[in-house]
């Protein structure tokens, strides 16, 4: 199964509309144009306002209704100006002095109703509504549909799907002609998908149609929306680009590309929000989106307080209640939570959306059981709503109950065929009869069966291991069975995960439940899973100790922490990059440290950030002891902020800690930040090149402790076969810096060149150095295994073949080896279990490998499972002489008296 | 006899059925009367020149060695003959191929087996798929005249060129064993079985059934298996389907061989002087017969009592061999 990426669903949902593909704008991570009105020329007050020369607009629209006093249209203009830059309550004067001048002017009432929407005074906006329709009102499609919503949205769904029939009626008919009625159509065919997907294509066919006579902008931001709502990005973006071309300031696009970009994963997103809220700062969804972005960051109460000011100026906005019952929910402020709660049931009692936001937002916070049960609540207000529908089924997924979630999930797939998220993971369900449920001890693995023969020993070896040391050291102990899923397709772990392809983690925790990507899910030798198993199982510690309270940082933080205790060479090192970053002044502050994970401002800064939180937590560990960790995490159990989780678990403020940490780190990488020295800058906008042997060698000459440019000299004198010059560079290198272990190590080629010279024993120093700091270099342990075996180092050898495990257990030659080498060693287990994986490793010689397995069986002293072996063996070669004679044994040994 | 176990193996069933197959294909194929003829074609880039030509050059040297084939008996043609003195017999032209396997025809008698096998890369389609040459490229109508005298003997013809599926169906016959490759001339990335069935057959690694020799079916399966082994290693797609096609679903691959030197439970096809041994052995027939009849059962019968019976027929075929051999002046190892 392949996971389909967002922009796939496009040729699902109806690519009818017909947009210009153009370069996007703005690109990610440029500045957002600041706004300037400034018109070269005055032109009409519409064409003002397309263009988002908004003060140009207002003045025009203006004059032209002090000039017409009755002049509708120059109201709806002058209105929509108002609108747009958030000036709300003049806009509602304006209509509203109109209305004294003109008191039966029903489109004026539509008007009005419009405003008042914007305002939260949806009771009065249903009555200025109703009296446009009576009147008559040119625009009473557009006031139907308005009316429509309303009715919908506070529980009269009949009356408002009626009105919605209505809409649809008058489009059949002919009825529904300018810009404004076929809007007014989308909209109504929008909310009729809520119980018949395919009115969604009807709704784009609308807007569609709309968009080819829109002088304002709406037909497209409505375009882009829809297909944000159904999960295509790139549509989305293309709608709201063609808005933005024309209009740069405009703040429903603006916004719309914002979430277009955190639909994709891009950076870029806040600056996006500030230019929307700086063309319109009362625009209450940017607000409430911005909240969102907040609670991601664990800023809960940023968050609240942004949700509060989209409320201020609209107190009904569902998306401002939403973010507001989020925050408080993630803030623990359970009265509060209750009473926004309410506020939400009693003007829309009927709607899923404000428990679904909660859910999704407790989501991101690692809150997943909450989360289902938030959705289940959810879907008890609307049972026909299918993001609740998904939320409690993908929760339901995250806690490992699969058949719930496939129920859940193919009823919200059946509602909302175009929710990709969906899709995925049912088409990944369809899957699971590849894998087998492995139940031992307090674990349950979820394995492909083609793997788990050769994956469960070392997984069940480690994961216990790893529980014992984790629950010793934290005091936790799972009440529930740990699952521990592995999937041999990268892109089926990212939907596992997301939902989507194309996540570049490695391994994941939802509570109780790890999923990982199986050893062969990613080429050999880029990454440890055993590491990443250990990994996510501090998670499962942590959530636990903390409630699922602990910051994302620190839990990631604790997690590499711990890896680098499990083993040598585990767990994220201190490297090049780290050290270049830190000379550069780049360390995140420690209570910014989770926008190093969650917005980060450039790729590096993640894994940056994962070494920088491990840093702190082994700080923390080496100032207060184990003790400090444990009860940081408890201080968060409780519902504390982090300031005051620091305070009670280690009595002091985060930034005194940040000061204590910064000095130590200060004191720590002294050394190697003074041997650092980054490669020239290149010519400003130009790629970066390899440096020259002369630019390397006049570092050197200019500084003999540049590490950089020995380890580069050292390795391009390697590679151009001048094996006496690259040894004293690579060697002057790792002089410098030992704990060098990344794709600048010397120590790798050092130990071919002496390999070649037959210092074996030289080759053997350089490539412990090398395993000792790199958890992820098979080739280095294969050679060095080899090279010890040679010398009679057996018990060395062993434990480096027994590391390669965790790397590539899929090997034949690996089990071989270990095989061999604990038979010297006189270690039977250790050879039976070599022994079990080559036979789960289907080889060509099936009769032998059994014959070997019952050897190691009865070495074992099991000679049951010797025998069981050894008829295999002969099932499969009946004449093979040494295992007819293995036979024999076995049964005369058990023909003993 | 059971068809290939290995994942993807494919093996054409042919209308014969089995045990007609088997009395139909009279005595088993000996190492002495194998003629073998190795070609390794045109390298094109100095890879895959050097690892046609290492490929070739050690499935010569354990044809020798380890198959027993008289060194008379093998004629080996490379693009480059000068690099491997010793052993090469000629150029890999097409002529030379056609002169070569004309003088095989003289000089093999009915009943002795002809295998060749080819290394390089392959091209073209139908009867007109090619096997890339210095100088003109040799088709596989070329060789469906050549092999024309050897009516009367067994013929195993390997092409292990990329593109080489489409030999199978021109070179199709009675009493031939015909692998290719790939399954069809559109498999035109370079293969690597070559390299995998070379070493099969030199090797003891493919020896399954434990019998002292690798047949041409026991070597083919080992290379699928090392092929696809190698494309998951190195995660590529696997475009390479090798195909066996003998028109007996593998029978008639499963009992040739290319030699018969070597192992310690050689195939036991002649008669015993002793009558002792020679009743003993016919019982040791019957218990090998009743074997593979249960091994039918498998599935069909409670495992229990499967592995109960497998058990006893087991212990009892090891203890009638130990028993032969103790007759025969070996005891027991």
């Amino acid at each position: 199964m392949k996971g389909l990426t967002a922009s796939t669903l496009a040729s699902a949902f109806a690519a009818t509309s017909a947009l210009a593909l153009q370069p996007p704008f703005p690109s990610p991570g440029a500045r957002v144009p600041q706004v300037t009105f400034r018109p070269a020329v005055k032109l009409s007050a519409i064409e003002a306002l397309r263009r988002g020369q908004y003060p140009g607009a207002l003045d025009a629209a203006r004059e032209d209704l002090l000039r017409e006093p009755q002049n509708v249209t120059a109201l709806a203009t002058l209105t929509k100006a108002l609108l747009e830059t958030g000036a709300h309550a003049e806009a509602e004067e304006v209509v509203r002095t109109f209305l004294i001048r003109v008191p039966r002017s029903a489109d004026a009432r539509n008007i009005l109703g419009d405003v008042l929407v914007v305002r939260g005074r949806r009771a009065d906006a249903e009555a200025a509504y109703l009296k446009a329709i009576s009147g008559r009102a040119a625009d009473t499609l557009a006031a139907q549909a308005s009316l429509g919503i309303l009715l919908y949205d506070r529980g009269l769904r009949a009356e408002g799907t009626l009105r919605f029939e209505r809409l649809v009626i008058a489009y059949n008919t002919g009825l529904a002609r300018t810009a404004s009625d076929l809007i007014a159509v989308g909209r109504a065919c929008r909310y009729l998908g809520a119980s018949n997907p395919d009115a969604f294509k009807d709704a784009l066919k609308a807007f569609d149609e709309a968009a080819a006579q829109d002088e304002t902008h709406e037909a497209r931001i409505r375009i882009g929306d829809l297909f944000l709502e159904k999960f295509n990005g790139t549509e989305a973006r293309n709608a709201f680009d063609i808005v933005l071309r024309a209009n740069p300031h405009h703040p429903q696009a603006l916004l719309g590309l914002a979430r277009a970009r955190d639909f994709d994963g891009e950076r870029g997103v806040p600056d996006l929000l500030d230019a929307a809220l700086e063309t319109n700062p009362n625009l209450t969804e940017a607000r409430a989106y911005r909240s969102g972005l907040l609670l991601a960051l664990e800023d809960f109460p940023k968050a609240r307080a942004e949700a509060e000011k989209a409320l201020e100026v609209n107190p009904s906005s569902p998306a401002a209640l939403a973010a507001l019952a989020a925050a408080q929910y993630l803030a623990g402020d359970a009265p509060a939570f209750e009473e926004t709660r309410k506020r939400g049931q009693a003007l829309f009692p009927k709607s899923a959306e404000l428990l679904v936001t909660v859910a999704e937002a407790a989501v991101r916070n690692r809150l997943y059981r909450e989360a289902a049960n938030l959705a289940s609540e959810a879907l008890a207000l609307e049972p026909q709503s299918w993001a609740a529908l998904s939320s409690l089924g993908q929760n339901q997924l995250r806690l490992g109950d699969v058949e719930g979630a496939r129920r859940n999930l193919e009823k919200s797939f059946a509602l909302d065929p175009f929710n990709v998220w969906v899709k995925n993971t049912l088409d990944l369900l369809d899957t699971f009869s590849n894998y087998t449920t492995i139940e031992t001890g307090p674990f349950r693995l979820f394995l492909d069966k083609k793997e788990a023969g050769v994956l469960a020993p070392p997984m069940t070896a480690l994961a216990n291991e790893a529980m014992r040391d984790l629950s010793a050291r934290y005091g936790y102990t799972s009440r529930e069975p740990i699952r521990i899923e592995a999937y041999p397709s990268h892109a089926d772990f990212s939907v596992r995960t997301v939902g989507l392809a194309g996540l570049g983690a490695l391994g994941v925790c939802f509570g109780s439940v790890v999923a990982i990507d199986s050893p062969q899910a990613r080429e050999r030798g880029a990454f440890n899973w055993g590491s990443t198993l250990w990994h996510e199982l501090a998670h499962v510690v942590t959530l636990g100790v903390s409630s699922s309270r602990v910051p994302r940082w620190l839990t990631e933080g604790i997690s590499v922490h711990e890896e680098r205790r499990a083993r040598p060479g585990w767990g994220d090192d201190l490297s090049l990059e780290f050290l270049l970053a830190y000379k550069l002044g780049e360390m995140l502050p420690l209570r910014d440290l989770n926008n190093g994970f969650i917005r980060p401002k450039h790729p590096g800064q993640v894994s940056l950030s994962y070494y920088q939180a491990s840093l702190v937590a082994e700080h923390i560990e080496a100032r207060h002891g184990i003790a400090g960790l444990r009860n940081l995490l408890r201080a968060y159990a409780t519902g504390a902020s982090t300031e005051s989780a620091f305070q009670t678990a280690l009595g002091r403020s985060v930034d005194q800690v940040d000061v204590e940490f910064q000095a130590a780190l200060k004191e720590r990488l002294a050394r190697p930040a003074a041997l650092m020295r980054a490669q020239t800058p290149p010519a400003s906008g130009r790629p970066p090149q390899p440096e020259s042997r002369a630019s390397l060698e006049a570092r050197i000459a200019e500084d003999d402790r540049d590490f950089i440019a020995h380890a580069l000299l050292g390795r391009l004198n390697h590679r151009e076969s001048r094996p006496n010059d690259a040894l004293r560079h690579l060697e002057r290198a790792a002089s410098l810096w030992p704990e060098s272990s990344g794709e600048e190590s010397p120590y790798f080629p050092i130990a071919q060149i002496k390999q070649i010279r037959g210092d074996v024993d030289g080759a053997i120093e350089a490539l412990i150095s090398l395993v000792a700091r790199n958890e992820n270099h098979d080739e280095a342990r294969t050679q060095l295994a080899t090279l010890l075996e040679g010398k009679g180092r057996l018990e060395e050898a062993l434990r480096v073949a027994e590391s390669s495990v965790f790397i590539y257990p899929f090997d034949p030659k690996l089990h071989e080896r270990r095989a061999s080498l604990a038979s010297k060693l006189r270690r039977p287990g250790t050879v039976r279990e070599a022994r079990r994986a080559l036979i789960e490793l289907d080889p060509v010689d099936k009769a032998e490998a059994y014959y070997q397995l019952a050897l190691a069986e009865l070495d074992a002293g099991d000679r049951t499972a010797a025998r069981r072996a050894i008829l295999r063996s002969l099932e499969i070669a009946p004449r093979f002489g040494r295992a007819q004679e293995l036979l024999l044994k076995i049964h005369r040994e058990e023909s003993k008296p | 006899m059971a068809l290939p176990k290995v994942p993807g193996a494919r093996v054409r069933r042919g209308p014969v059925r089995l045990a007609m197959a088997l009395m139909a294909l009279g005595t088993v194929a000996r190492a002495q009367d194998t003629h073998l003829l190795i070609v390794a074609g045109l390298g094109g880039e100095p890879d895959y020149a050097e690892s046609f030509r290492s490929w070739s050059s050690s499935l010569h040297a354990s044809a020798e060695k380890h198959l027993g084939i008289a060194r008379a008996n093998i004629t080996y043609l490379t693009e480059s003959p000068e690099k491997d003195p010793g052993r090469v017999d000629g150029k890999s032209t097409r002529d030379e191929i056609a002169k070569a396997l004309a003088r095989i025809a003289t000089r093999a008698r009915p009943g002795e087996t002809l295998a060749v096998i080819l290394f390089g890369h392959g091209s073209g389609a139908g009867e007109e798929a090619r096997f890339n040459l210095p100088g003109p490229d040799a088709s596989a109508r070329d060789f469906a005249t050549w092999l024309v005298p050897f009516a009367l003997q067994r013929v195993v013809f390997v092409n292990a060129t990329s593109a080489s599926g489409d030999f199978q169906k021109v070179l199709a016959g009675k009493n031939r064993v015909i692998l290719t490759a790939t399954k069809s001339s559109q498999e035109r990335n370079e293969s690597v079985f070559g390299r995998y069935f070379s070493e099969a057959l030199s090797g003891e690694g493919a020896d399954v059934d434990k019998n002292g020799q690798v047949s041409i079916l026991e070597a083919f399966e080992a290379a699928k298996t090392q092929v696809a082994a190698e494309y998951q290693r190195e995660r590529r797609l696997l475009t390479e389907h090798a195909v066996l096609d003998d028109g007996a679903s593998g029978a008639i691959a499963k009992t040739t061989f290319l030699g018969g030197k070597r192992g310690d439970t050689p195939l036991d096809t002649t008669t015993p002087v002793d009558p002792a041994v020679s009743e003993l052995s016919q019982e040791r027939r019957a218990l090998e017969d009743a074997i593979e009849a249960l091994k039918a059962t498998k599935g069909t019968i409670p495992a229990e009592r499967y592995e109960q019976e497998l058990e006893r027929l087991l212990l009892e075929l090891a203890m009638k061999n130990e028993e032969i051999r103790r007759k025969q002046g070996g005891g027991t190892r």
